[in-house]
């Protein structure tokens, strides 16, 4: 079982008889740090598919966008078959929680073509992960939240366990034991993608490197909310030790802008997020990929809070699905319905 | 990329005297007094270091690298590593590739070869090299086959040994680049021809294939099937037979069906050695053209392309090193012995 909270249109047939009850019942509400419409809407009513009611009664604050919420904006948010009441934090336990939507899986749009709204199915992982979580758990449902604030994802959303679930997460080199907030929080799945994390440089440039050496105190773009560990793999520490100038504007499209512009030396983005980036703004030519070199060789997971009660249950389930998908066709179904689009493209 | 196919041509001119055509490995030895493992991997896989493989397939006889075997000891000589991996109940990420491979293209890919042949030699030491280490295991194929993008839509294929590699850069690229990335050429051999030792014709340009009947192995052409590999141009008057096997080929040739075998220099020397056919038949020396061997991947693989940078980084370091010499070196001194 499968739901798409945004663009979900019955989800306003729900609403129709809903009227005003007791007083304490809505009122202000304000937005925390990663939450989106979709989550409050759950925390409230117990229903995720209410947010574009919540967004219809905020459209003053909010705009017309969804995305535009920022956390500390006061909602006003409607009184519905008597909730919320009291407008605290409801006392939900993790086995109701789990009756009512399924399983909280966090995403976000701008890693395509592994997940973005706008793609069939919501992208590659996005298609891999639903199937994986309906083959092993069909009974539990899961529902997929899109979240665009990246930033929100690992800390509070899934260091605090508010998700059950995320993707997709790329794996960061804890076996070097380093102190990495995305080693201390997540639990990882088994591998579902493998991919090279690249540099992307101006095409008259290209030629003139010869190392990766050549990008120390050189300016790299890596768009907020990606993890940034690739860079300091293969005895790199262009991150931790300040060697690189780190640009972290909000999407990918601002990174090929940037280089464009010679404001950044390189995009420095796995070799189909860049590339998916490079063909939207319409770069490819002037920006080009240094694919002999790659910073490291990345695979993409789920990732599960490690503060989760049931963490080790719920890795155990979506790494079962995902064997069992590999095993019957579904993957490989999956990989040529998304990847094929991606190389005609190229 | 080095060359060393001086070796091949000598090689040929070489080729006289009865062939001693044995098989160099799934077979037995009898040893010599006083032989130690690391003699036995000398002489049977060109390489004192294997002496572990004779030492594992043989756990009753002597078991340390210079420990002598007794006289008359009876020592399996096995074409590849033992099989030291556990049971496959481990975790996704920590198993190996699988390879599709054709055999009976001794010495580069053959079950019957030590290390499975030079090509996968080569390929498992690229794959060691690479900055994500990964092991591979071959599913064989009977036979030589065509580039066909269905046949790794099956979960357990990872790649395949392609036979040749398309002009992807070329407008339009073949269909085949659609479908499959390549990895550079793991191999390089020239593409000979073969005919009778008394042929009456001579092989100076390809202009000289007119009117004649060729036999080339099916397979060993292997371009994407709507675009013609052979290196000769479209010819009416080029007959051409295309059996399963190499030596299906040369046995056309002894009776006079065709004029000439068109077979990579390696495997067309190793052929007739085997068939013990060395005075009957010559290879003229004008190459037809350079035959590469090298991986193909899907494209619509999860790793499809992290797999090619392994392989093409491997073999840059294996050429860096000498590695990749050595084992070429190898495979040429074990053909030698075998035509010797």
């Amino acid at each position: 079982m499968r739901k798409v909270v945004f663009g979900v249109v019955w989800g306003l047939v729900a609403l129709a008889g809903v009227v005003a009850q007791a007083d304490s019942c809505g009122g202000p509400y304000r937005v925390k740090p990663g939450e989106s419409l979709s989550m409050i809407a759950d925390r409230l009513y117990g229903d995720p598919t209410l947010w574009e009611r919540l967004h219809a009664e905020n459209m003053d604050v909010i705009g017309a966008s969804p995305d535009a919420m920022r956390a500390g904006m006061v909602l006003t948010v409607p009184c519905m078959d008597g909730r919320p009441n009291a407008l605290t934090e409801p006392k939900v336990s993790d086995a109701q929680a789990a009756a009512k939507g399924g399983l909280k899986v966090l995403t976000a749009s701008g890693f395509a073509p592994f997940a973005d709204r706008d793609l069939p199915d919501g992208g590659l992982i996005a298609a891999v992960v639903d199937a994986a979580l309906t083959q092993a758990a069909p009974q539990t449902g899961h529902t997929i939240h899109w979240i665009e604030d990246r930033e929100a994802h690992l800390d509070p959303l899934l260091s605090n366990a508010l998700m059950d679930m995320g993707f997709p997460w790329p794996d960061p080199p804890c076996e070097q034991g380093l102190q990495r907030p995305e080693c201390q929080s997540l639990l990882y799945s088994d591998p579902i993608f493998e991919m090279l994390s690249l540099l992307f440089v101006a095409a008259d440039r290209g030629k003139a490197i010869t190392s990766l050496d050549d990008m120390q105190g050189k300016r790299l773009c890596r768009p907020a909310g990606f993890p940034t560990h690739d860079l300091d793999r293969n005895g790199r520490q262009w991150v931790v030790d300040d060697q690189v100038t780190l640009l972290q504007p909000d999407q990918a499209a601002d990174c090929v802008q940037l280089v464009l512009d010679g404001r950044a030396d390189a995009m420095a983005l796995d070799e189909f997020s860049g590339r998916v980036a490079l063909r939207q703004a319409g770069a490819e030519g002037k920006i080009v990929a240094l694919s002999d070199m790659p910073v490291a060789v990345e695979t993409l997971h789920v990732v599960v809070p490690k503060a989760h009660p049931q963490a080790g249950q719920i890795l155990d389930t979506f790494n079962k699905g995902l064997l069992k998908i590999r095993e019957n066709g579904t993957f490989h179904d999956i990989l040529s319905t998304h990847l094929t689009p991606f190389w005609e493209g190229s | 990329m080095r060359h060393r196919w001086f070796v091949v041509s000598f090689l040929m001119s070489c080729m006289a005297g009865p062939a001693a055509a044995q098989s160099v490995c799934d077979v037995t030895y009898t040893a010599q007094d006083g032989e130690t493992p690391s003699h036995v991997a000398q002489r049977h896989y060109a390489d004192p270091a294997r002496w572990t493989w004779v030492t594992a397939a043989n756990p009753d006889l002597a078991q340390g690298q210079a420990e002598p075997f007794a006289q008359g000891d009876q020592v399996f000589i096995p074409c590849m590593a033992p099989n030291t991996a556990g049971p496959a109940a481990q975790p996704l990420q920590d198993t190996g590739l699988m390879l599709l491979a054709p055999d009976g293209v001794a010495p580069l890919v053959s079950r019957t070869w030590p290390a499975q042949g030079m090509f996968n030699d080569l390929l498992a030491a690229a794959l060691s090299e690479s900055v994500a280490p990964l092991t591979h295991a071959i599913a064989w194929q009977d036979k030589a086959y065509g580039l066909d993008p269905q046949m790794l839509a099956g979960r357990e294929l990872d790649m395949a040994v392609a036979m040749a590699r398309p002009e992807c850069s070329s407008d339009p690229a073949p269909a085949i680049c659609a479908r499959f990335h390549f990895s550079d050429p793991v191999v390089m051999v020239p593409l000979l021809l073969f005919a009778r030792a008394d042929a009456n014709f001579s092989f100076d340009s390809t202009a000289d294939l007119a009117g004649l009947r060729l036999c080339q192995p099916a397979g060993h052409d292997a371009q994407d099937a709507d675009q013609n590999g052979q290196p000769w141009p479209s010819d009416d008057t080029i007959e051409l037979e295309t059996p399963e096997r190499p030596e299906a080929c040369f046995e056309m040739l002894m009776e006079e069906q065709v004029d000439a075998v068109a077979l990579n220099a390696l495997t067309g020397s190793s052929t007739i050695a085997a068939m013990g056919l060395n005075k009957q038949v010559k290879a003229f020396g004008k190459p037809l053209a350079q035959q590469t061997l090298q991986i193909a991947v899907p494209k619509v693989h999860w790793r499809g392309t992290t797999v090619i940078y392994r392989v093409n980084s491997g073999l840059a370091a294996l050429r860096a090193s000498g590695r990749y010499d050595q084992i070429v070196d190898r495979h040429m001194a074990l053909l030698w012995n075998r035509l010797n």
